[in-house]
């Protein structure tokens, strides 16, 4: 280990030394990389925008309970606290037939105006539940209650568009599984290739008695550095190709139901996830190449 | 010291390369391997340097039992012995300078200590004025010279020589021999020199173990090539 940290230096010199003497080499394998992590950038866009939407259509799915308009605040305060008191339910808000009617006239425009007077609005509940899966089984119970004249939620169209959303989430990560699978591959082809044109290097390394460890450190280094450079093109796409789409759509897609995920810090994650696997990657992929040439036979 | 008891070595595909070989080297020998081709020479120098672990028998090398040694410990035991090829392998984008030195930093000496050491092994092998040229620059005895000087830089004990003359005119040759017998006096090294030069065999006498289809048939103390009948 002392020596490993004492020899860092000449090793990050000659692994730059090797990717500039192999610069043919160098470029091949930087625009394979190049190829993957930018699929793989994509990927990651989708399925973490996939999430934030996700995220964003669950936090509004609230059940909305209407209160029978027979039952007295006495009723209305117990039905609250029993309600609050089931498994799943995070929140129980309480919306006047006022309020309500407020609402309306505010989303739906003044012509409500005229139902002043005459208020055929109920006194409601607005129930949030903990998990958006729930949802069908607490409305179920919340219809049970006396009291209740009716709960509702968007209903099944809604849970549909969770699951596929929750589809798109779990392939799209198998999906960024499968490319990191294949960058690999390539790295460690295009490193082994670099490797046998270094033959005679590593045969003279070996007879003045290079022990495994010095001979492999610079080639790892050199897979560490094709995976960064690698990265770079992949980033710079994805920062001006988002950033261009995020500002031409306002930060919606299609609807306002479905909010991009913000630039920062989305944009800085995806930097760091493209550096850090095209490195790990790269050392993953000289490692092996360098493992599979060295293993001795004899 | 090199000793070899009852070694044999039989390939994969059913070669029988070496057949029941003994032999002893004493420390600071010059012995010459000869034999004609296929008659298991550079098995025996595999077998010397680690490359190959023998089917049965032991070698011993400085009291180290090459077949027994564990694979990571090999580079390790090859500090101890220095390697001449035929085709000189010295690295064409170092200098002669860094080529020699390049050994030494495997080993992790220091860098005050290579520049001095590399200095002297110029020295040694006349290559002084040429510490800054590529290999490509040398006729083909001074790249002789340089792996030579490569090879024993870091004092080994043994020095392996494979035809260590076979792509040189003889004039060459004799330079290389004379650079041998150098190092053999001045450095105290074991040489194990395999060859098929029959001249350069007759004119420097030194101890001739001539191998056969994997046999010793010959171990001449007084030297001189074998001449079949």
């Amino acid at each position: 280990m002392i020596e490993f940290v004492k020899y860092l230096p000449k090793h990050v010199l000659s692994a730059l030394k090797g990717l500039q003497r192999h610069m043919a080499m160098t470029i091949s394998s930087v625009s394979a990389v190049s190829v993957t992590l930018l699929l793989m950038a994509l990927f990651f866009v989708i399925a973490g925008n996939v999430e934030n939407f996700t995220q964003h259509v669950e936090g509004d799915l609230k059940i909305h309970v209407a209160i029978d308009s027979i039952a007295n605040q006495d009723a209305i305060t117990a039905m609250e606290k029993e309600i609050a008191k089931m498994q799943d339910v995070a929140a129980v808000h309480f919306s006047s037939k006022e309020e309500e009617l407020d609402a309306l006239i505010k989303e739906s425009g003044s012509v409500f105006q005229r139902y002043k007077d005459k208020n055929p609005m109920p006194n409601v509940f607005i129930v949030e539940v903990k998990e958006a899966s729930k949802i069908p089984s607490v409305t179920k119970a919340l219809n049970a209650i006396d009291g209740i004249e009716k709960a509702e939620y968007g209903g099944e169209s809604i849970q549909h568009m969770i699951d596929t959303f929750s589809f798109i989430r779990s392939s799209g990560f198998i999906f960024v599984l499968a490319l990191s699978l294949i960058a690999l591959f390539l790295i460690t082809n295009t490193i082994k290739m670099t490797i046998y044109t270094r033959n005679t290097e590593l045969s003279i390394m070996r007879f003045v008695g290079a022990n495994n460890a010095y001979i492999k450190t610079p080639f790892m280094m050199e897979g560490m550095c094709i995976g960064i450079l690698g990265a770079i093109l992949p980033i710079a796409l994805m920062c001006i190709g988002y950033s261009t789409l995020y500002h031409m759509l306002n930060g919606y897609f299609l609807s306002s139901m479905f909010v991009m995920q913000p630039l920062y810090p989305f944009l800085l994650q995806l930097s760091a996830v493209l550096v850090g696997s095209g490195a790990l990657v790269g050392v993953a992929g000289s490692f092996l190449a360098t493992t599979k040439y060295l293993r001795w036979r004899r | 010291m090199i000793r070899l008891e009852n070694v044999s070595k039989e390939y994969k595909n059913g070669v029988h390369a070496l057949r029941d070989i003994n032999l002893t080297i004493e420390d600071g020998e010059f012995v010459y391997i000869i034999g004609p081709t296929g008659s298991g020479k550079s098995t025996l120098i595999k077998l010397l340097d680690g490359e190959e672990i023998p089917n049965s028998g032991t070698v011993m090398v400085e009291n180290i039992n090459v077949g027994k040694l564990k694979h990571s410990k090999v580079p390790v035991y090859r500090r101890n012995i220095g390697v001449v090829f035929q085709d000189f392998r010295l690295l064409p984008r170092m200098t002669i300078f860094e080529n020699i030195a390049f050994a030494l930093e495997v080993i992790g000496m220091k860098k005050v200590d290579i520049r001095r050491r590399v200095r002297e092994v110029l020295e040694l092998v006349s290559l002084q004025d040429k510490a800054k040229a590529f290999p490509d620059e040398l006729s083909g005895g001074q790249q002789q010279r340089a792996t030579i000087g490569r090879a024993i830089a870091n004092h080994p004990k043994v020095l392996i020589a494979d035809e260590p003359t076979g792509n040189l005119d003889p004039q060459m040759s004799a330079e290389i021999m004379d650079l041998l017998e150098k190092i053999n006096e001045v450095e105290h090294a074991t040489i194990v020199m395999v060859t098929h030069d029959s001249t350069i065999v007759d004119r420097f006498k030194k101890r001739t173990i001539c191998l056969e289809e994997g046999y010793v048939i010959a171990d001449i103390m007084k030297g001189g090539y074998l001449k079949h009948e």
